[in-house]
């Protein structure tokens, strides 16, 4: 039985359908990515699962019980963190830890091992005398997410968690939840940086206007969406001391001569250019190596000092444009 | 392992008020106001102290112990409260509160919390002049329990203050609301702060205040306090989750609060033999504060969820709240004229006591029903009840008026008047014969039924709504 487990889950406002018949299950010990474009449903549905909200249709199981007709049973099960994180401006990251801490009616020494713990997990003991107002966004975003693990949940929700921070803060970011999921909580995590997530999670939601495209594991979803492309991007490199505006040309005509090669373009040592089929046919892994080579082969042929050639996998992004057609609502 | 005495006693206060004194202490302005404070009660004594010197048998107290109330007021009906709302509004901007909620905290719990540290902190401000007012109780001329009931009518306004405060906060959902609520409070206060320090300069200035104004103070505090609940009740009650029942208790806190105000009430005002004046004032103070709560009350969310506990009054919905009010307004008018049989029935005054509840009743049941006609549907069901209850109290006013101008009638003329809020309630009020009786037989019928016909809507509604 998976912890988590969201069935045909709506939510309509007024005349506005929110969020349409979604459903989806996520396992103790995994990350799923919850993906959509701005407007798209998922902080709704993540605001109904945490009982912040409630559903017009569907249900939300979490461990078997009903988060929907039982809220109070539940939120000891999850913790949340919004977009927003909620921090009080004016206390210290103990102050507030402890806060929350005491919320949770954690009492005497049991609250402040417990606060303890999380400052270490997070990296905050160091920091727990500084006002929370004195903190970087990435330091801020760790006591948020500190809050969230105090009362030691089964469940994370996270509400675009990686949003502003910089690429040091990300990579922590990064590391603690894989820490908390080999922990064996389950975390769901929205993020509009789809490169961030991949690396990540296990398993995806992609949603558009309130309704799931796709969901799986992000190897059943790339593979279902592979299938979707019909073209490939191939970036290759020369030799850097051959570069010369003649060679730049001359790589040029050999690409265009090429069946099915389109917007070659030359800018240094760098050269990049697409391999497409027919509108409509799909582009398969076997098809797309088979043209890389006829093509490597004639750049070798024609005495181009080729050092690297790679085509650009099939990715969660990929995944997320061929599925998603940029509508809001 | 025993825990330290400070320890147990912020386990016993909760998390919320730790919180708050540590925000509190922490925040400049309470450092500052704290300073500031000592700062004039010192100078005040050492002035009190100089004029006091050599001099015999000298009365000053009374005038010095009103300074030092008007300092404490500034802080207690205004500082406090504003610094609850601010302390609030900052919990509802950054949406924290139901961060707070999910913890297991109480939405009730969380106001009570900011409530509770707030009056600690007035307690503070108080200590600091305690040693003044008592030395300037020794410069005579001021009796003690004069500066005791003074000081607890500090308490209780700063109370109520306080609570209305932090329930204004918590409608502060928009932007358009943020900066309204923050400017209308600031005004709220500084005038309750001056008809708080009046009241406190009135008690110490006689002898004689407290006897002869126990009547009406008796059943101010009572208002008072039951205002303080149903504050918080209702601030309670609009934080609370959708996934959370609506409560009833904002509306027992109501029932609660008209009841036992009116129980005093009538217990003071055949105690000291009360006339007409004191019957049409106490009517039209209580209906003005039906108003007052109904604009809200009746505004309530539509409908009840299908697994609300079965009940009239555990319900949520505006019916309910409707009824309440109707039947608090009856009750008010009702004991009015009770208390009136008792001295003496006098028609006149029988007049204003009907017609201080006809006009709130007719009003409100009108607002209910042309809230929900389509060019006030878009403001939604609680904006659009209330700003049809101020378009037509409006129109109500200058129609008449209008009326009486294009008609070459004087402008307060009985007839066209009767349904004007201000002008016809002021007809009944000043009117000295009996021909006027048919006015308010008209007024009452019409009030009545409008009733029932906000009652029908408003049973639509709760059908509609899933």
């Amino acid at each position: 039985m998976s912890l988590l487990s969201v069935k045909n889950l709506t939510r309509s406002y007024g005349s506005l359908q929110a969020v349409k018949d979604v459903s989806f299950e996520c396992e103790a010990g995994q990350i799923l990515g919850f993906i959509g474009p701005n407007g798209a449903g998922k902080s709704t549905t993540m605001r109904i699962i945490a009982t912040l909200d409630v559903p017009s249709g569907g249900d939300v199981l979490l461990d078997g019980e009903s988060v929907v007709a039982r809220p109070d049973q539940a939120r000891p099960l999850i913790g949340y963190m919004p977009d927003r994180y909620g921090t009080y401006e004016d206390m210290t990251v103990f102050e507030f830890l402890d806060f929350f801490a005491r919320a949770y009616q954690l009492r005497g020494a049991e609250r402040k091992a417990r606060v303890d713990s999380v400052m270490e997990f997070t990296g905050l003991a160091a920091l727990q005398h500084k006002l929370t107002s004195a903190l970087s966004k990435g330091m801020k975003q760790r006591v948020a997410l500190g809050r969230t693990l105090l009362h030691d949940p089964k469940l994370l929700i996270l509400d675009e968690p990686a949003d502003g921070l910089d690429p040091r803060a990300r990579i922590e970011l990064r590391e603690l939840l894989r820490a908390l999921a080999q922990q064996g909580k389950a975390v769901l995590i929205s993020s509009h940086i789809l490169t961030e997530l991949a690396e990540i999670i296990d398993t995806c939601a992609i949603i558009e206007q309130g309704q799931l495209l796709a969901t799986g594991t992000v190897q059943d979803v790339l593979a279902k969406t592979a299938g979707v492309s019909s073209s490939v991007e191939v970036e290759a490199r020369v030799l850097p001391s051959a570069v010369n505006d003649a060679l730049a040309k001359k790589i040029e005509r050999l690409l265009l001569e090429q069946p099915q090669v389109s917007a070659p373009s030359v800018s240094g040592e760098l050269v990049r250019f697409t391999l497409g089929l027919a509108p409509g046919s799909a582009a398969t892994a076997e098809w797309s190596q088979q043209a890389s080579v006829r093509v490597l082969r004639a750049l070798v042929a024609a005495e181009v000092p080729v050092v690297s050639f790679t085509s650009r996998e099939h990715d969660l992004e990929d995944a997320f444009m061929s599925v998603t057609r940029g509508r809001v609502q | 392992m025993t825990l330290h005495w400070t320890e147990r006693l912020a386990e016993w206060a909760g998390p919320m008020v730790v919180k708050e004194l540590r925000q509190g202490l922490r925040a400049k302005v309470f450092g500052v106001v704290f300073g500031l404070l000592l700062v004039v009660c010192l100078v005040v004594a050492v002035v009190a102290y100089g004029q006091a010197n050599g001099a015999v048998g000298t009365a000053l107290g009374a005038r010095f112990v009103v300074v030092y109330l008007l300092a404490l007021g500034l802080v207690a009906f205004f500082v406090i409260p504003f610094a609850a709302f601010r302390s609030m509004l900052r919990e509802v901007e950054g949406e924290t509160w139901s961060l707070l909620i999910l913890t297991g905290l109480d939405s009730r719990d969380i106001l009570r919390g900011k409530w509770l540290t707030s009056m600690s902190q007035a307690a503070l401000f108080a200590s600091a002049c305690a040693p003044f007012v008592l030395f300037s109780y020794e410069l005579n001329g001021v009796e003690l329990p004069q500066v005791v009931v003074a000081l607890v009518v500090c308490a209780v306004w700063s109370g109520t203050l306080t609570a209305l405060a932090i329930g204004l906060a918590t409608q502060a959902r928009s932007r358009l609301a943020n900066s309204t609520s923050s400017v209308s409070i600031i005004g709220v206060l500084l005038v309750a702060m001056w008809a708080g320090d009046a009241v406190m300069g009135w008690l110490v200035d006689s002898p004689y205040s407290l006897s002869r104004g126990s009547a009406l103070l008796l059943p101010v505090a009572t208002l008072a306090l039951g205002t303080t609940a149903l504050a918080l009740e209702s601030a309670a009650a609009s934080l609370r989750l959708p996934t959370e029942l609506a409560r009833a208790r904002p509306r027992v806190a109501l029932l609660l609060t008209m009841v036992s105000t009116l129980a005093v009430t009538a217990l003071m005002f055949v105690r000291v033999r009360g006339g007409r004046d004191g019957a049409t004032f106490g009517a039209l103070g209580l209906g003005f504060y039906l108003v007052l709560v109904g604009l809200f009350a009746i505004s309530e969310s539509d409908g009840y969820p299908p697994h609300a506990p079965r009940g009239p009054l555990v319900r949520p919905g505006a019916l309910r709240s409707f009824l309440l009010v109707a039947v608090l307004l009856v009750l008010m008018a009702g004991t009015f004229v009770g208390c009136l049989r008792v001295v003496g029935l006098d028609g006149r005054a029988l007049r204003s006591v009907v017609a201080s509840a006809a006009y709130p009743l007719l009003y409100l049941s009108l607002a209910v029903i042309v809230g929900r006609w389509r060019v006030f549907e878009r403001f939604g069901v609680a904006l659009a009840t209330r700003v049809a209850f101020l378009s037509l109290v409006a129109l109500g006013f200058i129609v008449p008026m209008l009326f009486c101008l294009f008609t070459g009638q004087q402008l307060n003329a009985r007839g066209p008047n009767t349904f004007n809020p201000f002008l016809g309630l002021a007809n009944f009020v000043d009117d000295v014969g009996f021909e006027f009786d048919w006015n308010l037989k008209v007024l009452a019928a019409t009030a009545l039924f409008a009733a029932g016909c906000a009652t029908v809507v408003l049973s639509r509604r709760d059908g509609a709504w899933k």
